[in-house]
């Protein structure tokens, strides 16, 4: 390129920023304008959910702590996604080296199989299950609840997996068993390795999904088996104080701490990267 | 030396079928104790299925595979004591310089002491000891292949097998890594197995050069013997003869362009060798020579000559010395 042109890309660049300065700026208030909001609403010392906020206390915060239902729903929220994620992994990630290393006829529907709840309607998939295990076959409620919350989640297991699996070199399996390393000892000595960055991405991604989902929650919930998403909407749905902002705050805060390790972990590149490619 | 007798790999008649397509058919090749054997090609010529094969990651779908007297054949890879150096290197990503040349000794269950000594030797036969606590990702595409030699040669293989080893490095560190690799063959002795598509690579490292076209061998033997006299147009067009004509009493010859001389056309017929007249239709100029394309009779004939007084549209003689003409089958 002549110094020329790249002079005029310079100045260009130079006349675009105040535009894309004011476009940046807009587009972080209107993310965190209402996190912000949230926030402040929950340090507050009134008790109407108002902006700016009257005063400061915790006390929103003790009265969360104090009501049953969402000490109930974070539980249930934390054995469901953990549970979720454990299985969906441990059926996702065998599956994913099936479609991408093993010769197996039709690979493209299987892997198509696999990717399909993410496309479904999450509530035509829980009013499936309801129907067919709940009514069906009665099975428990929160028995349901850990199927559709897997079947959410098989997507990204099988998804994020197969990213880093299509990334990595063939080769070094070829190379292990050149080696002399059988097929067993192959596969817990590089294969799973290599495998690691992609499986803790897709067990943070499917963890955050599981605990976030409503719909799918909210259709198999049964006696006692109500999410936190769930219990906080019910909540909303009667009361309207500042109880529900607090929680949401340790919500946020919990997902900032997640977020920190997992980039320390992986890296965010190698978590969002993995599922586009 | 082609009797098979101290062949450490022998292949009989092996071909491999994909589908309608046969990437290699019944290749015949014997490859000697100790020395460098070079399967060279163009691309689809079927060397690489070769190496695989050899390597025990393709099955032949004919024929027979020995490693060390052995019938092979059927071996899974991990069976066959092969030391095998990928085109992408393939380093383990998750595990350091000295894990990746120790893995081999590993999972033989050889002991840590001794998978220590033997690890610092290979690094140092390859002239990295100093690197051995780094990862892949931290190394020189050149380190990275002098850590995928050292991990091959650490289990001292039988047979040690390099798939276009220096092909993903730059002009400069290929020349000099070349060098690297004749001297390491050289010192450890052991019996190598190149695949590459690069002529001057094979001319200088190899022992034996295995030419293959379509899946066949065109031509085997050390190269002093194949250059100066290819056996076919295939082989001579591959080795860079660049002239294809037929002369007077032999048939369809080749020559290199560096043989071919240009005498005015006054000049009469040398000694040794025939002429034709010609007229200089294009002069490319190369620093150290010329390249001189020539119509002869509609033909066009490349010479290669360091004499720069000639002129494009001039009328000359083009010579062939006896000395340097190839006849090939037509």
């Amino acid at each position: 390129m002549s110094q020329s042109a790249a002079r005029a890309r310079v100045r260009l660049a130079r006349e675009r920023r105040p535009v894309l300065t004011v476009l940046a700026v807009a587009a972080y208030l209107i993310m965190i304008g209402p996190v912000i909001f949230v926030v402040a609403v929950a340090f507050t010392a009134g008790s109407t959910i108002t902006f700016p906020p009257e005063g400061f206390s915790l006390r929103w915060f003790g009265a969360a702590a104090d009501y049953g239902p969402f000490l109930d729903g974070l539980w249930t929220s934390l054995l469901v996604a953990a549970g979720a994620t454990v299985i969906a992994l441990a059926v996702g990630v065998p599956a994913t080296l099936a479609i991408h290393r093993g010769r197996l006829p039709g690979r493209s529907v299987i892997q198509n199989l696999f990717l399909s709840p993410i496309v479904l309607p999450e509530l035509v998939l829980g009013l499936a299950l309801y129907q067919q295990l709940m009514v069906g076959l009665g099975v428990t409620a929160s028995g349901v609840l850990l199927v559709g919350h897997t079947l959410l989640l098989l997507p990204y297991a099988v998804r994020v997996t197969g990213a880093s699996l299509t990334l990595a070199d063939p080769a070094l399996e070829e190379a292990a068993r050149g080696l002399g390393a059988g097929p067993v000892t192959t596969f817990f000595r590089v294969t799973l390795p290599v495998l690691r960055p992609g499986i803790a991405a897709a067990a943070v991604l499917g963890f955050v999904t599981s605990f976030n989902n409503v719909p799918l929650s909210l259709l198999l919930q049964g006696s006692g088996t109500a999410t936190l998403p769930v219990a906080m909407l019910q909540y909303v749905q009667t009361s309207y104080d500042p109880v529900v902002a607090a929680v949401s705050v340790v919500l946020l805060a919990a997902s900032v701490v997640v977020a920190v390790i997992a980039e320390r972990l992986v890296g965010f590149n190698k978590i969002f990267g993995g599922i586009g490619s | 030396m082609m009797d098979g007798s101290d062949a450490v790999v022998r292949l009989a008649a092996v071909s491999r079928r994909f589908g309608d397509v046969t990437a290699v058919d019944g290749v015949d090749l014997a490859v000697p104790a100790g020395s460098l054997t070079a399967l060279l090609g163009p691309s689809g010529c079927g060397k690489t299925t070769t190496l695989r094969m050899i390597a025990g990651y393709e099955r032949p779908t004919a024929g027979q595979i020995f490693i060390d007297g052995r019938d092979a054949t059927t071996l899974a890879p991990e069976k066959r004591n092969i030391g095998m150096v990928f085109q992408s290197y393939a380093l383990f990503p998750h595990l350091t310089v000295a894990k990746n040349v120790g893995f081999g000794l590993k999972v033989r269950g050889v002991a840590r002491e001794e998978i220590r000594t033997r690890v610092h030797a290979a690094l140092e036969l390859v002239g990295l000891s100093d690197l051995s606590g780094r990862r892949p990702r931290e190394l020189s595409g050149g380190q990275q292949q002098r850590v995928a030699l050292a991990r091959a040669i650490a289990i001292r293989p039988s047979v040690l097998l390099l798939d276009e080893p220096l092909s993903n490095l730059d002009a400069r560190l290929r020349v000099q890594m070349r060098a690297e690799l004749a001297r390491i063959q050289r010192e450890s002795g052991i019996t190598t197995i190149l695949v590459t598509h690069d002529q001057e690579e094979a001319l200088q490292l190899a022992d034996q050069m295995v030419i293959l076209d379509s899946g066949r061998v065109a031509q085997a033997g050390h190269p002093r013997e194949i250059f100066p006299a290819p056996a076919s147009r295939f082989v001579a067009t591959f080795l860079g003869y660049e002239n294809f004509l037929t002369l007077p009493g032999r048939g369809l010859v080749t020559i290199r362009p560096e043989h071919v001389e240009v005498l005015p056309e006054s000049d009469p017929d040398p000694d040794g060798g025939q002429s034709r007249p010609g007229t200089i239709s294009h002069i490319t100029y190369r620093g150290t020579d010329s390249l001189v394309t020539l119509d002869v009779a509609g033909e066009t004939v490349l010479a290669a000559v360091k004499d720069s007084d000639l002129r494009e549209g001039t009328r000359v003689r083009a010579v062939f010395p006896d000395d340097h003409v190839v006849s090939l089958p037509s």
